[in-house]
């Protein structure tokens, strides 16, 4: 009887209720903070299922949270190795074991080592089609203005370093502020994959909120946008109907990615891991001899990685990091670089509107230059829509929107290029 | 902070100033495209319809008579 007394003790001590009422410690294990992440797992199902908020991302997103809270499964543990040693003399080794959880696996083959954005690159790429950009080079313009909100944010995450008591480096002592900066900065380039990217190389400590933080806004654009987009145009200006735009040939098409990432060689080379990719996938949509794998980047390929990715972001939804003082500032900081980019876009796109009098170019385009692609360019369409129920601005936001993709990955090329260096 | 300001100057310079060259490279790429390597002319593909037939019908009467009035 002893004996089956205290299995059942044992075996409560390995329940989730035994667990939720651990106090909280540092690693996975245990805590009512786990308990209040799974709710914000639930919430953010709720989200994406019942309102529709952006499901492709929140449903993996939202159960990489749940799972990655579980005391005791371990889901989200990082891989570890144990190695058997043959040889002193030589320092040879075998691998004797391999351990983790799943979704920690994910995070550390693709996430860590910065190999999942890159894929979603290209199937970015192989989705995008650049005509509209092509037919109207200089909106391109718009998609650098917007990049304007990153290095605000980078500013501003120095700033508050400034305040006493408040740190972001506490607790991380590998990064420079700088290097927080920047991956904090790259949250306003609205681009989830780019951030990921940049902050895997500058900062991995702060992945997990830079990652959640990143799409959050990313889902969000259609709430922040439009008052901004309101506030800083005229009626007069939001009805502005533009141009048809002009057909674009094949051998444009073709010619394009391959010169932007010459451009990029010659230049920037640090931006050619992700305009690389973005490109690759773009001649592959757009030279006509190798369908097959276009199609599986921008379908099959993409909708693995979206799965395994949503799963590593949400499991880096855990209490003890999520639950703080630096998140919540992580979070202030993309809130401003995102809408101080949208700001820059319209206000360049009004510029532009005003020194082009032959062809005008309505503001509200510009907010799509932060990239966040279609859904910025959608946004723009419809607060366009809601004046004037006949003017169709998609096609022309497309621009800006693309644009913003490149802008956004070069200004995470001069991040990861120079911040390194500045730091010392 | 001073290295924030620094990067930001350089940031932005980097990106406008490299968007700016693809925007000029663009413009030169497409005059080059449409001035020398004009798209062709995309033939209208033929159904294979009722309409076809009557048309290819009406071309070989034509052609008939044609050759008969001229022997």
């Amino acid at each position: 009887m002893g004996n089956l007394s205290e299995s059942l003790i044992e075996l409560w001590h390995t329940t989730g209720i035994y667990g939720f009422l651990q106090p909280g410690m540092e690693g996975q294990i245990g805590g009512w903070g786990n308990f209040v992440m799974i709710m914000v797992g639930f919430l953010l199902l709720f989200l994406a299922i019942n309102k529709g908020f952006e499901p492709l991302l929140l449903v993996p997103i939202g159960i990489g949270a749940i799972l990655s809270n579980i005391p005791y499964a371990g889901i989200a543990d990082h891989l570890s190795f144990t190695f058997h040693h043959i040889d002193a003399v030589n320092h040879i080794y075998t691998l004797e074991s391999m351990s983790g959880g799943f979704i920690g696996m994910f995070y550390d083959f693709g996430v860590s080592s910065g190999l999942f954005p890159l894929i979603i690159f290209m199937g970015v790429g192989a989705m995008t089609d650049f005509g509209p950009l092509l037919a109207n080079p200089k909106t391109l313009l718009l998609g650098a203005a917007a990049q304007f909100g990153i290095f605000i944010a980078l500013l501003g995450t120095l700033a508050l370093e400034l305040i006493p008591g408040f740190s972001f480096v506490d607790g991380t002592p590998v990064e420079s502020i700088l290097n927080v900066a920047g991956s904090i900065g790259i949250i306003g380039g609205a681009d989830g994959p780019t951030s990921i990217y940049v902050t895997s190389r500058l900062a991995p400590h702060y992945l997990g909120a830079i990652a959640v933080a990143a799409y959050s806004y990313m889902a969000l654009v259609p709430v922040i946008q439009p008052p901004i987009m309101k506030a800083l145009t005229s009626k007069k200006e939001r009805l502005i109907k533009m141009e048809q735009l002009r057909h674009v040939t094949k051998t444009e098409k073709i010619i394009f990615p391959m010169t932007v990432l010459f451009l990029c060689i010659l230049l920037l080379p640090s931006a050619t891991p992700l305009l690389g990719a973005l490109m690759f996938g773009n001649l592959a949509k757009e030279c006509g001899v190798v369908d097959r794998l276009s199609h599986t980047m921008e379908n099959a390929l993409m909708n693995i990685v979206t799965i395994m990715l949503g799963l590593s972001v949400g499991s880096k939804m855990q209490a003890e990091k999520f639950l703080n003082l630096t998140t919540l500032g992580i979070l202030a900081l993309g809130l401003i670089a995102f809408s101080v980019g949208t700001t820059a876009g319209v206000l360049l796109a009004k510029l532009m509107n005003k020194l082009s009098k032959k062809h005008p170019i309505n503001p509200l385009i510009g907010a799509a230059g932060v990239s966040a692609v279609p859904m910025a360019a959608r946004v723009a369409n419809k607060v366009g829509l809601d004046e004037d129920h006949e003017n169709f601005l998609l096609m022309h936001a497309m621009g800006p929107n693309v644009a913003g993709v490149i802008g956004s990955a070069v200004a995470a090329g001069v991040l990861l290029a120079l911040v390194p260096i500045m730091a010392g | 902070m001073e290295l924030g300001w620094t990067i930001t100057g350089v940031g932005m310079l980097v990106v406008f100033s490299f968007l700016v060259l693809i925007v000029i490279v663009m413009n030169i790429m497409s005059s080059v495209v449409l001035k020398y390597f004009p798209e062709k002319e995309v033939p209208v593909k033929q159904n294979k319809g009722k309409m076809d037939n009557l048309a290819e019908i009406a071309a070989a009467v034509a052609a008939v008579q044609a050759y008969s009035k001229s022997s």
